[in-house]
């Protein structure tokens, strides 16, 4: 099921403070099949975003349309949507069991039918075994698939999950995350997840769309995204450690770090942020930068060095490079820059040049 | 070091002082104990007495149960219908609880969880009323009893509607109910709303059992508010028989002229008791979790 | 959607309670503001001589024992509150402290809360009985001459002392229970910093369990003051409707007391706007004391950030 968002827009009125925009213009189109990160710090609008999606938020401007039909004004049960909360929802007087067969006694499926599913779908989230336990008796990864499998089993057209992993500890997001990537696949059904944590996004969307102040910044492939970011919050917000900020110059097509020349462009003259990622420098005699080395930190394989801003006295910067070269602490190095990891973008707009 | 000896002191010696604390403690519990429990033992011990027993002074303090006399329960139940007060109890607590709870569960839904015009200003002016006595109320809705003709050549079903009716509702339980109400997360409501759910069922399915718990302590509140009440029953009832329980015993042993026979009074004051004491003891877990809650304003 | 008003609903809902609330509640409340200010309200006719301001609430000042109902009203509250309060708060800690037996002395000083107040009442009464009751036994036990409290002729102060016993007896459990389920809600990490710190017991209670408790001992009060101002019943269960010790009957007479009796006259012209006077009355020095307990509590009651 292929979802459209055309000029969505949603404004929270309040009558004590101003109006708030949490989405604004949205514009997307969501493919058919795949598993897709909707992805944001706190307060960009990607939650109501999957609200208004779900029907439980009505856009204040815009259309939404599953397929070819338009859903703007039908209610939620009547879009064939599945959603996971957060935390969870689950009801906690009802057994698993019961739980997952909430949904189908509202479809008035017969009791058999509805049991039969309900064990179907719960064998193939894993939980089978628990049908009998109460919520309170389970872990928050085996509540988290309950509430899964409630929202698979009236068969949806969509799944919705808000924060799916939030709620869980490091270990068990991890395995947790693989799990929702298997069963999406098994299930071939249009995936929607909101996260603030662009990891768990990375590593089993099949497109993330990143969102800043209610306004969409980018979509595309994971590694797209990282690899070509459209803008400057874009580049920040992915990668870990993040990317490396500097103000910068363009003078005669060059691109210039203070006094070092690190690249050449066909943009105007003009004053621009340089964004490096840390694995974007190599360690030359003859590189342009030239730089303090503040520490050093060697974890396995790749050294970290952590450098004075050459531009900026009071800021740092990270590059990681290859551990062969032994760099100690003040020392002066020299870098150069991979022009593929090297991004300019506009002082004022932020936009990509 | 010098950590160690002020927390920890002489190991014997704080030991020691744990003991004698304890049993200071223990002592002012057991005095106040019997302070609470010496008039239900006196109520006990003077039913069972024979007339010459009770009329001894000073006061017979124990009395072997082989040479307990019954038969004072017998004649109590001669001077007033007591099961018959009883079964009235028992009939309009019935009714004024199944009552309150069908109209503040539906209240209070609508102030937890419905979004409607003038829902903060409307719950406002019930919160202000709970401040007004009673007795403001008391004198209006005796004549509004008298109006609706209840009171004039009473029926039985006279009686019960008039002592039942005024308090089919309580704004203080529409209060509580909303704050158990609002402790369900709202994620909940909205799985059932993508799910179809009407709010009616998910009223009755959610909603009602998870506060199952507020539910019994209402229930619980409301029978013993009923098996107390004296003030508003011997107002609307016209007939003994149509009486509760507290109006039952205390005109039955205020009429008598002269002497007043107190073991039988006991027995009867026992009669009436004892029912209440035993749904104490097998729901104690329930009232005591109840009240509580109840007494800690959310 | 979730946003979108359901009125129609929300008043469906609203409708069972509302109705009865308009009749037994918002009504009787228009209707005693009216009340009070009829002149000579005669209910059986349904007529009056036009309207007073002040005049039903001068029949409830020269009311013969207003006076004594207004004194025993307030003896009763402010002896009874602040005694049946302290002693709730002790015996909550002190239950609180003692792992063996708790549940067992928790049964006994719960009971008190599932009785009958008439039935209570009587065996106070007899407790308290001059020749054979267990109280003037008790006094003579330590040599003391027994006292006349509640039999014929029995004085004001003896009888009021009386109640006022019973009255304290009978508010205790629900006291007992509400702060004792408040201090286990208190997290024990603050006993434990205040040990670590060789606290003394008593500043342990005074300096946190009291503070921590306050908003729960400030609700109590208010709520127990209001209820005592109503006080009639007790006084029903252990002297009957002649609300006093035989041969001095009304002395214990409180101001709900006589609302009943105005209303009890309900045929007699005025008695009705005197009733509601009076109840009025009750309300203005409820919510008075009321005004005063919370102005006084302000900045005592410790808050906790999210706390209930």
């Amino acid at each position: 099921m292929e979802i459209r968002l055309e000029n969505l827009t949603k404004v929270f009125t309040n009558k004590k403070t101003t109006d708030t925009l949490a989405v604004n213009q949205l514009d997307v189109t969501i493919p058919s099949g795949k598993l897709i990160g909707l992805l944001g710090p706190s307060g960009c609008g990607k939650s109501t975003t999957l609200y208004m999606i779900s029907g439980l938020l009505k856009p204040s401007q815009g259309s939404i349309f599953f397929g070819d039909d338009d859903v703007t004004t039908v209610p939620p049960e009547e879009r064939g949507i599945g959603l996971v909360f957060q935390n969870y929802a689950l009801y906690p007087h009802m057994t698993v069991s019961q739980n997952i067969m909430f949904p189908l006694e509202n479809l008035k499926v017969p009791k058999e039918e509805a049991l039969e599913r309900a064990q179907k779908i719960a064998d193939l989230v894993g939980i089978g075994e628990l049908m009998s336990r109460k919520p309170a008796q389970l872990s928050g990864g085996q509540q988290q698939r309950v509430a899964i499998a409630r929202a698979l089993v009236k068969e949806p057209r969509v799944l919705l999950l808000d924060e799916p992993l939030s709620n869980l500890d490091a270990r068990l997001r991890i395995q947790t995350r693989e799990e929702i990537r298997r069963i999406q696949r098994e299930t071939g059904i249009t995936t929607i997840f909101v996260t603030h944590d662009q990891e768990e996004a990375m590593s089993i969307s099949d497109e993330i769309i990143l969102m800043d102040f209610g306004v969409k910044q980018q979509m595309g492939a994971p590694q797209n995204v990282y690899d070509e970011p459209e803008n400057l919050f874009a580049a920040k917000f992915l990668g870990t450690p993040p990317i490396n900020l500097f103000d910068g110059k363009i003078t005669a097509k060059k691109i210039k770090l203070g006094p070092a020349v690190i690249g050449t462009t066909q943009s105007a003259p003009n004053d621009i942020v340089i964004g490096i990622r840390p694995e974007g420098f190599v360690v030359e005699e003859e590189g342009p930068i030239v730089a303090d080395v503040e520490f050093v930190e060697t974890i396995g394989r790749d050294t970290t060095l952590i450098m004075i801003d050459p531009t900026d006295a009071t800021k740092r910067f990270r590059a990681i490079v290859d551990s062969d070269y032994r760099i100690e602490a003040g020392h002066q190095v020299q870098l150069s820059v991979k022009p593929h990891k090297m991004y300019i973008f506009d002082h004022e707009t932020g936009e990509r040049l | 070091m010098v950590l160690d000896s002020v927390v920890y002191g002489d190991e014997k010696q704080n030991r020691r002082k744990a003991r004698i604390r304890f049993s200071l403690v223990l002592t002012m519990l057991i005095i106040f104990g019997l302070f609470v429990v010496i008039p239900f033992y006196w109520m006990m011990l003077t039913a069972f007495k024979t007339e010459a027993q009770v009329l001894t002074a000073p006061p017979i303090l124990w009395l072997n149960p082989l040479n307990w006399q019954f038969s004072n329960f017998a004649t109590a139940m001669d001077t007033a219908p007591f099961l018959r007060y009883m079964g009235n109890t028992v009939l309009v607590s019935s009714i004024s609880t199944v009552g309150t709870i069908f109209t503040t569960v539906f209240a209070a839904f609508a102030f937890a969880r419905l979004n409607f015009n003038g829902r903060d200003f409307l719950f406002m002016i019930l919160i202000s009323t709970m401040m007004i006595p009673g007795e403001i109320f008391v004198i209006t809705n005796f004549l509004t009893v008298v109006e609706l003709g209840w009171i004039q050549n009473q029926t039985y079903m006279n009686a019960i509607l008039a002592m039942t009716l005024p308090f089919m509702t309580s704004i203080f339980y529409i209060f509580f109910l909303r704050q158990s109400f609002r402790q369900i997360p709202d994620e909940l409501y909205y799985a059932a709303k993508v799910d179809g759910t009407t709010d009616l069922k998910y009223l009755f399915k959610i909603m009602v059992p998870i506060a199952l718990p507020t539910i019994i302590t209402i229930t619980i509140l409301n029978a013993m508010g009923t098996w107390n009440a004296y003030i508003w029953p011997r107002l609307v009832t016209q007939q003994q028989e149509f009486r509760l329980v507290s109006n039952g015993l205390r005109d039955a042993f205020s009429n008598i002229a002269g002497r007043i026979l107190y073991n039988e009074q006991m027995a009867a004051a026992l009669l009436v008791t004892f029912p209440l004491l035993v749904v104490f003891l097998l729901l104690k877990k329930y009232i005591i979790r109840g009240v509580s809650r109840s007494g800690i304003k959310g | 959607m979730l946003e979108d008003k359901s009125n129609v609903k929300a008043w469906f809902y609203l409708g069972p309670a509302l109705f009865l609330l308009s009749i037994f509640i918002f009504y009787p409340i228009f209707n005693a503001l009216f009340l009070v200010f009829l002149r000579d309200y005669n209910y059986l006719q349904g007529t009056w001589e036009g309207f007073t301001l002040f005049e039903n609430f001068f029949y409830v000042f020269r009311n013969q024992n207003f006076t004594q109902a207004l004194t025993n009203t307030m003896i009763i509250t402010f002896v009874s509150v602040p005694i049946s309060v302290i002693i709730a708060l002790l015996i909550s800690v002190w239950l609180n402290s003692v792992l063996k037996l708790r549940g067992f002395f928790q049964t006994i000083f719960f009971l008190p809360y599932v009785t009958n107040a008439i039935a209570i009442g009587m065996a106070f009464a007899f407790l308290f009985n001059q020749n054979y009751g267990l109280i003037n036994t008790m006094l003579g036990w330590v040599g003391l001459n027994p006292v006349n409290w509640v039999g014929l002729g029995a004085t004001w102060g003896n009888a009021m002392f009386s109640l006022l016993i019973y009255v304290v007896w009978a508010s205790l459990a629900f006291k007992i229970m509400v702060f004792l389920s408040g201090l286990q809600n208190i997290d024990k990490q603050y006993y434990d910093a205040a040990r670590v710190d060789s606290t003394k017991r008593y500043r342990i209670f005074r300096r946190i369990t009291v503070p921590l408790l306050s908003p729960m001992i400030f609700y109590i009060t208010i709520t127990s003051f209001i209820g005592a101002f109503k006080a009639y019943t007790q006084v029903i269960g252990m002297f009957g409707v002649r609300l006093g010790p035989p041969g001095n009957d009304k002395s214990l007479i409180t101001i709900v007391a006589l609302v009943y009796d105005a209303l009890d006259r309900s045929g007699v012209p005025g008695a009705l706007s005197e009733a509601a006077a009076t109840a009025i009355v009750l309300f203005l020095i409820t919510l008075v004391f009321t005004l005063i307990n919370m102005q006084v509590s302000k900045n005592r009651v410790h808050y906790s950030g999210g706390g209930k």
